[in-house]
Formats: C-alpha cells, sequence, structure tokens
C-alpha cells in the first residue's frame, strides 16, 4: 500500500490546521452590497397614470387605503392595512400585513418577499416598481 | 407577520442546485442550496439543509433567544452535498436544549448518521457531530408516512437520480404542498423505450402530485440543454410544466436551478411559459422559486 502510506504521510506531516482557516473564512459581504444605493418605489395608482416616485429611506413603511397609512392608495380592491415595507439587514422586504386580496410580486402571491431590483408589486390596481440604483 | 390566520406558508432559503453561486448575475433568484421550510400553525418542518439552512437557521436563533429552544425537524431528500451542505452552519444545532432531528432515507448502504458525521469529519470542519450542543438525533424513515405536529407527511422514495432521492407530501389545513426534487422525470415520462416500469413510475408520480395546491419541482435544465444532459438526474421545464399541468397542479415552483443560469435566464424563461400555464384550462400558476420569498396557501 505505497500509495496509501504516503497520502497518510502527508496528511499528518502537513502543516496542522491554521486556527483562521479551520474556522469559517469571513466573505466580504459589504462588496456586494451596495450601502449607499438608492432605493426606490414607483408608484402607479392605474395604468394610465404617471407613476410618482417615493425615495425609500431605510425604515418601515405602512400601505393601505386607511389614510394614516404611510402609503395610501385609495381604491378598490385595496385593503385599509394591506402590506408594509420593512429594511433589516439591508434588505428591503414587503410584507403583506393580512390584506384581502393579496400582494403579489412579479406575479407571485406573496406573504413576505427580500425586494430586488426592478420587482414589480401589485396591490390592487396598483403598481409599484422597486429600483435600487447605485448613489454616482 | 399573519401566520395565525393563514393555513399554510412557505418559505424558499436556498433554490440553486448542484452548487452555491453568489454573484450580481444571480442574486435575484439566489445563490444558496435547497432549503425550504413549511409552517402552518406553530408546526414547521425544513426540507433539506443545502446552504440556504444557514439564513434560516440566524433567523430561528434570534427567535429562541426570546421564546427559548424549540425542536427542529429537518427532512432530507437525499445526501448530495447541495442538499446536506449547510447543515454545520445551521445555529440552532449549537443552542443548548435544542432538539434537532434530521430525517432521512433507510435505503442507503450507508447509515444516515455516519453519512452525515462524515461531512463534519474533522478533516472537513472544526466542529464534530457529537460535539454539537443541541439533542440532534438522526432518523431512517421506517414508514412511508409520519406527522409532525399539525403536518401530515407522505415519503416516497424516487429513483432516477444517480444515488435516489426522495419526495414528500405535505399536508396540512386542507392545503397540499409537494416537494419533489432532484428527480429526471423525462427518464419517466419520455423514456426512449417505454417499458412497464417507467409507466408505473409515472403513475406514481402523477398519483403524487394530483392537484397539488403548490409543487415544488426540479426544472434545471431548458430543453436544449437537457439534450446535452441526458442521464445526470435532472429535468427538462417544458416536460415538467406539461406533467404537473395534466395532474392538475395549482401552482408550480420551478426549482434546483442550474449553477449556469442567470437571473435574466429565469425571467426569460418565466416570460415564456408562465403566460402559456395562466390561460390554460385550468389555469396553473408557473414561477421560478425565488431566494427569500413566503408564499401562502
Ligand atoms: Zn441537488
Ligand atoms: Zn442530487
Amino acid at each position: 500500500m505505497a500509495i496509501m502510506d504516503s497520502i497518510n504521510h502527508k496528511q499528518k506531516s502537513g502543516s496542522v490546521a491554521d486556527p483562521a482557516l479551520a474556522s469559517t473564512m469571513r466573505l466580504p459581504l459589504e462588496e456586494l452590497v451596495d450601502p449607499d444605493a438608492e432605493m426606490h418605489l414607483d408608484i402607479r395608482v392605474a395604468d394610465d397614470d404617471r407613476p410618482q416616485r417615493l425615495r425609500l429611506m431605510k425604515r418601515p413603511y405602512s400601505i393601505g387605503r386607511k389614510v394614516d397609512a404611510d402609503i395610501t392608495l385609495n381604491q378598490p380592491g385595496i385593503s385599509r392595512n394591506h402590506a408594509r415595507i420593512l429594511y433589516l439587514n439591508n434588505e428591503e422586504i414587503i410584507e403583506d400585513t393580512g390584506s384581502t386580496n393579496g400582494t403579489y410580486v412579479n406575479g407571485v402571491r406573496i406573504s413576505r418577499c427580500v425586494l430586488q431590483n426592478n420587482d414589480i408589486i401589485r396591490i390592487g390596481d396598483a403598481t409599484l416598481l422597486f429600483t435600487r440604483t447605485p448613489r454616482k | 407577520m399573519n401566520t395565525e390566520k393563514s393555513a399554510v406558508s412557505i418559505t424558499f432559503w436556498g433554490t440553486r442546485g448542484s452548487i452555491s453561486t453568489p454573484g450580481s448575475s444571480t442574486e435575484k433568484y439566489g445563490g444558496n442550496t435547497p432549503c425550504v421550510s413549511v409552517s402552518s400553525g406553530r408546526s414547521t418542518i425544513i426540507l433539506d439543509a443545502g446552504t440556504g439552512i444557514r439564513p434560516l437557521g440566524i433567523r430561528l436563533a434570534a427567535q429562541m433567544k426570546t421564546d427559548g429552544p424549540f425542536p427542529q425537524h429537518i427532512l432530507l431528500s437525499h445526501t448530495h452535498w447541495d442538499h446536506i451542505q449547510g447543515l454545520p452552519f445551521f445555529q440552532p444545532a449549537y443552542i443548548k436544549g435544542t432538539d434537532l432531528v434530521i430525517y432521512g432515507s433507510s435505503q442507503k448502504e450507508r447509515f444516515l448518521e455516519s453519512i452525515l458525521g462524515g461531512q463534519m469529519d474533522v478533516n472537513y470542519f472544526p466542529v464534530q457531530m457529537k460535539e454539537l450542543a443541541a439533542n440532534v438525533s438522526i432518523r431512517e424513515f421506517e414508514d412511508r408516512f409520519m406527522r409532525i405536529g399539525d403536518i401530515d407527511i407522505d415519503i416516497q422514495e424516487q429513483v432516477m437520480h444517480p444515488g435516489g432521492s426522495i419526495r414528500f407530501k405535505m399536508r396540512t389545513g386542507g392545503k397540499t404542498v409537494v416537494y419533489a426534487t432532484d428527480i429526471e422525470l423525462n427518464a419517466i415520462f419520455s423514456p426512449d423505450t417505454p417499458t412497464d416500469t417507467t409507466e408505473q413510475l409515472a403513475q406514481e408520480y402523477r398519483d403524487f402530485i394530483h392537484h397539488a395546491d403548490l409543487l415544488i419541482a426540479d426544472g434545471q435544465y431548458s430543453e436544449s440543454e437537457y439534450a446535452e444532459k441526458k442521464g445526470w438526474g435532472h429535468t427538462s421545464v417544458p416536460l415538467l410544466l406539461n406533467v404537473a399541468h395534466e395532474a392538475g397542479v395549482k401552482q408550480l415552483a420551478v426549482f434546483h436551478h442550474d449553477p449556469e443560469h442567470s437571473d435574466a435566464f429565469f425571467d426569460l424563461l418565466s416570460r415564456q411559459y408562465e403566460p402559456v400555464y395562466r390561460n390554460a384550462v385550468p389555469p396553473m400558476h408557473v414561477f421560478w422559486a425565488r431566494e427569500g420569498i413566503t408564499i401562502e396557501l
């Protein structure tokens, strides 16, 4: 078993695991997420509407028909308390807050979704386009 | 979240097949390998322990800080790397008092315990399985049926994947969710030479997914790619869609994404196929599973 021997020898004589390598290496996650990116919602209440742009400020937003919602959409098919947008761990997240007709992201009815650039959120007849653009 | 009122909610933590794929061209559909959680009321089960189980573990560990440890049930479709690689990074495994039960096939030559322990051998990972703080118990399926909390689970072995795999059907609150990944359906539904065996396998599959409210299924290859990847153990998109629709599936999440496929490619496939099945009779909602999404049925 000459081959096995040489393999065993290699394992044993090789340097004992470097503690830094023995644990998980840290990935430079910051490079994957641009903390300065600007995030917007382009809100269109009906098909022929001009979109209204809202800049998302890394805080929660409530969405619904009630007047004191952060984003008030007074339309049929939209619940008083329809959805909310959260900012968590560098991510924008949309959650349905128990609406009657649902919250859709790119056509999929979701209860929660981490938003990605160019996602189209549909709430009743309103569409909200989410964009994340690097700040120049 | 309104988990109280919902019957069942499904979260995709990892949707990529074979190997994780970080990078800007995969951030939308995600780069983590398979992990899906299914919750109903107070019951949750975890399907597969690919790298996607890491963010789920972080979430659960945070919850345990306030609520104390609670039991975790992980069901493994099989033990190919992409389905177990996240296990050593599942935070609840390091929390004392957590009951962690891992289930897998009993049909393998080696015991599940030794297969899973193997990937935490000292040469691969600094912490050994037996050193984990949680009460880990590793069980091989003894039966074709089990129940975890409010969730009834059917278990069926799949062939037409190297080494085999298992599909699961979860029934809870009147809804049915099927998780059937890592299988080459083309070899069953469109074999070079149909036999009694392929016909029987096809019928078993149809029965298993029949009228599912959600089917999470292997659709790794486009039609043209499949021609070159025949026998690799994964399914082509058009065949999957066709089989699912014929079985009356209501919603189909195409899953186990090829590492070579970009977000733009999934958007393209989605635009190509989604309208066809939206307008079919009966309609079937097709989407490409994406990391970080929770849907309710
Ligand atoms: Zn796989
Ligand atoms: Zn596999």
